[in-house]
């Protein structure tokens, strides 16, 4: 796509995510077997045909930029756009979850300056889809909007407090108004706009805000949106895909089993839009006498001799003999000993439990262990 | 170009008739092995893991999947701006041109791209052989001896010692006979066909062999014997880990089905990585319904059936009441429901239709086989 480019805006946290980002980011979660929560914006800007993309990211990038490796499989290590990491700003003691601070693009204005493009395309790393943004930029181009904001019509109430925004929208998709819906306000809004982290905005707009707002301290981009609805042709955008938050460890073990439903499936991993990570090489999974799996996603080099339901285990996870996991999520190299009968939980990276070991959580509370803990 | 001390030649040209339909679009070096590798991953692993990041790869037959797979060989990190992987396919000249003849032909062929990197030694390989191997430690003992050549030998059973190229050598190593598969053996050292030669005379021999007419042009047939000869200084390398060439239906059958042993001789999940230039696909999936029973499976599969000692490559699909036994199902092929699949290869793409069986569990009868993009019936 010739006149967009991507950004994806990863300097933020929330105190809900609690262990899961004990030493990492949000956008580094792991997530779906081998995946990371950042592969899906960024794979689906990549299959959209964005060919530069900007990373803003938080301080403890750390595992981030390993995981991105420069943009290599995403196609993203070329001379022509490509990826650039963008530092974000330090936040200090603020809780940053402004999931847009005006900060960390007055940091990059450069990046803003030297495009071409006339459109930015920019999404938060805390939702997973596979969304196709080729309709919402045609539509972006063609009604002359200053501002297109992604959203979708809430229908599903499993989240207990939706994190985000809703759009007001009139009946011919203008944005009226946008409100924090964060703080609880009784039940879900269903059937309500929920804004979902991206919008396609004006280039130049971002380079007026830069100028007008330079001087505020901390000012997330959706609150000079709000400020600013009269002024500023904003529209909307429906999406109708597969779409869910992971905004906790709640959401998390939830959001992972839609994985295990076969349409939902369908819908994340089409062959011709596939979403991309970092690859490891790792040997195929291996399943030894006495291992039963039913309804599990089962990374490479898995090595299995136990019973496994429901669950979606990461490389390199060791099942021993007689063991039985339900309903949980085994990040890499985490090893189930012989005989451990565990529910309910999230283990982490290189999480080990013992021979025998019985823990479980509940699917309403799922057990979060930190990463290299032995149980 | 920077000077290299050594760079890797793998012959990767080979048809590998024996193999029937696995090689029907493919070369032999690019056939599917072991779910998600192709054979020459294992070389081009080997080279990298050992230190050297210059690899000519000479193709020849039915190069297109081999050449889409090889890309910039990033894959392997032989990406280097200073070395990296370069496909070798035969060239015209202005004196004409022509296929390569035999192993050294196609070396001899290539010796303007040798020179450029000024090499002191040359690591000659063939891409379709299954094996994990640190060829620095070859290259150690080659230079210790101050050889010319140094060949790369195990020690095979006495009966089958009659199939390949065995060795005579010395107590110090040093190779004095060759034959060619010998009848009636004096030994059981074999050659595993990976020498490393220096390159001077390397260079020579080349040379001398391209002027002999009657040469067949040979390593084995031709140069070996000729080195001999001139009582130049050829040494055995002994090796003693897994080495399989797989070159029949029920050799490449059975290398499959041995990994599937819970502790097979070949170990993928060891120290050393098999790189592999695979598509990006989800874990694989096993539905409600399904079930798998001693076996590999690779990402992106999607079991909704039942698989039983079976092999699967990335991105199959056993549908719902579908069963597979004993059999190795390459990329992307499907197996529709209530299909049976019994002690069978089923090529890439190729699909099993519903209802049907492919295969017999009768163990006397040969391995069924179904071509790649193929459907049964």
């Amino acid at each position: 796509m010739g006149n967009v480019i991507g950004v994806l805006s990863t300097n933020y946290t929330g105190a809900h995510y609690g262990e899961l980002i004990a030493d990492r980011p949000v956008a580094s979660i792991p997530f779906g077997g081998r995946y990371r929560l950042i592969d899906f914006p960024l794979s689906s800007m990549v299959n959209s045909g964005i060919d530069t993309v900007g990373v803003i990211t938080p301080s403890n990038y750390r595992s981030l930029a390993d995981h991105l490796n420069m943009g290599r499989e995403w196609g993203l290590n070329t001379k022509q756009g490509g990826m650039f990491l963008l530092p974000g700003a330090a936040h200090g003691l603020r809780v940053p979850n402004a999931r847009f601070s005006l900060r960390d693009i007055i940091l990059n204005k450069e990046f803003f300056e030297r495009a071409d493009e006339e459109t930015v395309l920019i999404c938060a790393a805390n939702r997973i889809y596979n969304m196709d943004f080729r309709p919402a930029i045609a539509q972006h181009e063609a009604s002359g909007a200053e501002v297109t904001m992604i959203y979708k019509v809430l229908s599903d109430s499993r989240t207990g407090s939706a994190m985000g925004l809703f759009l007001d929208l009139d009946e011919n998709g203008r944005v009226t108004g946008i409100d924090d819906a964060s703080v609880p306000t009784g039940p879900v809004n269903m059937g309500g706009a929920i804004f979902l982290d991206s919008m396609l905005i004006s280039r130049q707009l971002i380079l007026d805000f830069i100028d007008c707002y330079g001087n505020l301290d901390y000012v997330d981009l959706t609150d000079i949106l709000a400020e600013n609805l009269d002024r500023l042709q904003i529209h909307s955008w429906r999406y109708d895909g597969y779409e869910h938050a992971v905004d906790h460890a709640q959401d998390y073990l939830l959001v992972s089993q839609d994985l295990l439903r076969p349409e939902i499936q369908a819908e994340l991993f089409p062959a011709d839009r596939p979403i991309l990570t970092k690859t490891q090489d790792s040997p195929p999974a291996k399943y030894l006498p006495g291992a039963s799996v039913k309804n599990s996603m089962v990374a490479a080099s898995c090595i299995l001799a136990g019973t496994v339901e429901n669950s979606i285990l990461f490389r390199n996870v060791t099942i021993g003999e007689g063991a039985v996991v339900r309903n949980c999520v085994l990040m890499q190299h985490v090893e189930i000993g012989p005989g451990a009968v565990v529910e309910n939980l999230i283990c982490d990276k290189n999480v080990s439990i013992g021979a025998g070991v019985k823990l479980s959580g509940s699917m309403d509370k799922p057990f979060v262990i930190p990463k290299r803990r032995v149980c | 170009m920077r000077k290299k001390e050594c760079i890797a030649m793998l012959l990767a040209g080979g048809q590998g008739s024996r193999l029937l339909a696995l090689t029907k679009k493919n070369a032999k070096p690019a056939v599917s092995f072991g779910g998600k590798y192709r054979i020459i991953d294992f070389s081009l692993s080997n080279c990298v893991s050992s230190g050297i990041d210059t690899v000519g790869v000479l193709t020849q037959y039915k190069p297109l999947i081999l050449n889409g797979y090889l890309g910039n060989g990033e894959a392997w990190d032989l990406n280097s701006s200073d070395g990296g992987v370069h496909v070798l396919p035969p060239y015209e000249t202005e004196n004409g041109g022509s296929w390569y003849l035999g192993t050294a032909d196609a070396i001899y062929h290539n010796i303007d791209f040798i020179d450029s990197y000024d090499p002191e030694y040359v690591l000659i390989l063939s891409g379709d052989h299954l094996y994990m191997m640190d060829y620095s430690k070859m290259l150690d003992e080659h230079k210790r001896n101050e050889a010319d050549l140094t060949v790369s030998v195990m020690t095979v059973p006495w009966d089958e010692a009659s199939r390949f190229g065995i060795m005579e050598a010395d107590e110090e190593g040093r190779i004095t006979q060759f034959v060619e598969k010998p009848p009636e053996p004096k030994s059981n050292l074999a050659s595993m066909g990976i020498y490393i030669f220096s390159w001077p005379v390397m260079r020579r021999m080349l040379l001398a062999d391209h002027e002999d007419k009657s040469s067949s042009h040979d390593f084995g047939k031709n140069i070996i014997p000729m080195m001999l000869a001139e009582h130049l200084r050829l040494f055995v390398y002994r090796f003693s880990g897994y080495w399989k060439d797989v070159g029949t239906i029920d050799s490449y059958y059975g290398a499959n089905m041995e990994l599937l042993e819970t502790d097979p001789a070949l170990d993928l999940y060891g120290k050393s990585r098999i790189y592999s230039n695979s598509n990006i696909y989800p874990p694989h999936y096993v539905g409600p319904a399904g079930s798998v029973d001693k076996s590999i499976i690779s990402n992106g599969c999607k079991i909704l059936g039942r698989v039983e000692h079976s092999v699967l490559g990335s991105n199959v699909t056993v549908g719902e009441g579908a069963l597979v036994k004993d059999s190795i199902l390459l990329p992307g092929a499907t197996v529709e429901p209530g299909a049976r699949v019994y002690r069978a290869i089923v090529s890439e793409r190729a699909t099993i239709l519903s209802g049907t069986t492919f295969g017999t569990e009768d163990e006397t009868a040969p391995i069924s086989l179904l071509g790649d993009d193929m459907k049964n019936a």
